[in-house]
């Protein structure tokens, strides 16, 4: 249990760590790193040199003991066996603590100190040896050293205990730690900030290249960074996009240029046939026969003409055209005017086409809906207000009816006797939905449809694959609704999904 | 009254040959030409009195023709064709000295109507103005003859190759002569639509320009007419 409590918290630190990387610019993840390795350096830094510095106020502080101690030392003579102090020859100064004691342990001479202080100075002498001397950290933050005064005949003679305050010492330790401490951070912050610095003027570059790229629309294929030959890092950077701006802008323009060819190339001969018709129909000698076939190859022409611009507008739509992405048309006009050409077709073909009305708006409209019956009953007081806004998309009203229209035709080359064209609102999209009553299509057929060529009956195969080209050109799509998909309905069933625009 | 011309430039066999006789159907007088550099050679001196010009010829661009051919003095009303129907396309060849635009595949009722309806106009024009001439006119002693195909300019036995830019550029000076050319319209008659083009680089090009007409030991300077545009006198 705890072992998972662990790792749950370990993976908790681990994703706010992940986090906290995402979140940060790589200007301040490089502040942070900076100022974390000079904080840790100077850590070790700060402690070893106060370690030294500790280290030498202690024998410092032992060294003025020593010095004191030999002194008062020195005041202590034999005279006659007995042991005497000379307090007039003053060598040094003691003003500080100090006692001597006689070598049967008697108290020769005595500061006037706290008697804590004197007690532990009297139990030191016990520990004092024949030669050598000992120190101990008293009480009061005195440190006491005492030592054996040796008499000219190599006897002891005498003991001295000295004390000194450790407080000066203590004082310049902590004055040196306040100082170091405020150092280490001066160095912290200023080397942050530095770093900060750095890495900013280091990344104007790319800000720079940022602020501009973010300029360029699809439609600038002639502009570059030009930073100049690669010399680092981030020229070199410019550098390769400025040369695969360049292959992307040719290939712009190649396509750019192919489709303009392409169209004058169909475009040219087409006009030819279209005279040609024309001049034939007008001419008296003309039969009745003829000028029907005659008006067939018109129309041929026509349908020709319109699968050109269908081809132009994709071209256009995909590589540089924005502004047909940014237009706005109503969903259901666009399918009303592509619903009323297909149905003109789709009577000599012998299959009525007809577009339903939305769900819920059947009602409110009253009889202009027509014919529509399915959406009638359903029709709910939210349906109501939410269909009432009208289904405006983002596209171009012409490609909508371009993306419509390759749907329609499938449909009613697919048809038994009905297509239905049926309007939807789901979400943030605008679904238009054709329906056949044909065979429809199978499961694992439902992606093939789309791809160039592939056509079932009649067709050229290129419409479905057209269709989906202009409906993702807009950030909409056209799928196939598979036969096994639909509850109990049978029959053909294509959707063109188009995005809402507010 | 001698039959009404027009001049007809189109590769395309097939529609060339259906063109002419829809034309002469309506009882036109048809000249035909294939190439940009045909076109040039047979309407400078003899202008039709319209023009039908394809933009797309396999030699060169109709519009350069157009220009070419208003350098040369042909006041004549053009009606190009083209396949290309992007409002940048249509923009340049109006700019191109062009009066009419037909998108392919068009209706051939409908250009009947347009061609009549400039002859109508130009009709009106030529009685009004009796026309104007440029020096491609007959009666200058050195004309500046411009050759779309090559983007070439040449005076008597003198020829210099330009850019295209500097071909469009001199072109639309050369049509109107002794007229104050604007800068924009310059820059338009010149440069793709939408295309930013500096004061400096119409200055630029100016300069070429007079170098080129200095080779060609052409009598005309071009003058700079300070902040309004460019003269040929």
């Amino acid at each position: 249990m705890t072992a998972r409590d662990g790792r749950g918290g370990e993976s908790r630190l681990q994703r706010l760590r992940e986090r906290v990387a995402r979140n940060l610019s790589l200007r301040d993840r490089v502040t942070i790193a900076t100022a974390l390795v000079l904080a840790l350096g100077l850590t070790v830094l700060t402690a070893g040199a106060f370690a030294l510095l500790s280290h030498q106020l202690d024998a410092d502080a032992s060294n003025s003991l020593q010095t004191r101690a030999d002194a008062r030392g020195a005041t202590i003579m034999r005279i006659d066996g007995r042991t005497t102090v000379d307090d007039r020859s003053r060598i040094g100064t003691f003003d500080e603590p100090s006692w001597v004691f006689a070598a049967n342990g008697r108290v020769l001479r005595a500061p006037s100190a706290p008697s804590d202080v004197d007690r532990a100075a009297r139990k030191l002498v016990s520990a004092v040896g024949a030669t050598g001397a000992v120190e101990s950290d008293g009480p009061d933050n005195i440190r006491l050293r005492g030592g054996p005064v040796v008499g000219a005949g190599g006897e002891r003679i005498a003991t001295v205990v000295v004390g000194t305050s450790l407080e000066p010492y203590e004082r310049t330790e902590h004055l040196a730690i306040l100082a170091l401490l405020a150092l280490d951070l001066c160095i912290v912050v200023l080397g942050a900030l530095l770093a900060r610095r750095a890495v900013g003027k280091a990344l104007q570059p790319v800000a720079d290249m940022t602020a501009q790229a973010a300029e360029w629309s699809e439609r600038d294929l002639d502009r570059r960074f030009d930073l100049g030959p690669p010399r680092d890092e981030l020229t070199a950077l410019s550098a390769t996009l400025d040369a695969l701006m360049t292959r992307v802008a040719a290939s712009v323009r190649r396509e750019q240029r192919f489709s303009a060819e392409l169209a004058h190339e169909l475009r040219t001969p087409l006009s030819g046939v279209r005279a040609e018709a024309e001049l034939a129909l007008g001419s008296p000698k003309t039969s009745g026969e003829a000028a029907a076939a005659l008006e067939r190859v018109l129309r041929g022409t026509d349908r020709m003409e319109q699968a050109i611009n269908a081809l132009l507008t994709a071209a256009r739509g995909e590589s540089a055209d924005a502004a047909a992405r940014r237009g706005v048309a109503d969903a259901r006009d666009a399918a009303r005017a592509a619903v009323d050409p297909a149905a003109l077709a789709g009577e000599r073909a012998g299959v009525q086409v007809r577009l339903e009305p939305e769900v819920g708006v059947a009602a409110f409209r009253g009889s202009a809906g027509g014919g529509g019956t399915a959406g009638d009953g359903r029709g709910s007081a939210a349906g109501d207000e939410r269909s009432q806004a009208a289904l405006r998309v983002g596209a171009e009203p012409p490609l909508v009816v371009q993306a419509l229209q390759p749907l329609l035709d499938n449909a009613i080359r697919h048809a038994r006797s009905t297509v239905t064209v049926r309007l939807e609102r789901d979400g943030s999209e605008a679904l238009v939905h054709v329906e056949d009553d044909g065979d429809g299509i199978a499961f694992h057929e439902a992606e093939r449809v789309f791809a160039p060529g592939a056509s079932g009956s009649g067709g050229a195969g290129l419409g479905l694959p057209l269709a989906r080209r202009l409906a993702r050109s807009c950030g909409g799509d056209v799928v196939a609704v598979a036969r096994d998909h639909e509850a109990g309905g049978v029959g053909g069933h294509v959707v063109l999904r188009l995005p809402l625009v507010a | 009254m001698a039959p009404v011309q027009i001049g007809l430039c189109e590769d395309d066999a097939d529609l060339r040959s259906v063109l002419a006789r829809a034309l002469r159907a309506e009882s036109f007088h048809v000249r035909e030409t294939i190439t940009g550099h045909d076109a040039v050679a047979a309407f400078s001196d003899a202008p039709p009195d319209l023009l039908v010009l394809d933009v797309g010829l396999p030699d060169a661009d109709g519009r350069d023709v157009c220009q070419a051919l208003r350098g040369h003095g042909v006041a004549s009303p053009v009606i190009f064709l083209t396949a290309r129907d992007a409002l940048p396309d249509r923009l340049a060849g109006f700019n191109a000295g062009g009066d009419d635009y037909l998108t392919k595949p068009f209706a051939l009722a409908e250009l009947m109507v347009r061609v009549r309806a400039l002859l109508r106009r130009s009709a009106v024009a030529t009685a009004a103005g009796a026309g104007r001439s440029g020096w491609g006119g007959t009666s200058h002693p050195e004309r500046l003859r411009l050759d779309p195909a090559r983007h070439g300019a040449r005076i008597g036995t003198r020829s210099a190759r330009l850019t295209p830019t500097e071909f469009r550029l001199l072109a639309a000076l050369v049509a109107r002569p002794d007229e104050v050319v604007r800068r924009h319209e310059l820059v338009a008659a010149a440069w793709p639509d939408g295309a930013i083009v500096h004061d400096n680089t119409l200055d630029a090009y100016a300069g070429r320009l007079r170098r080129r007409l200095a080779s060609l030991d052409a009598t005309q300077q071009l003058e700079t007419v300070r902040g309004v545009g460019y003269t040929l006198r």
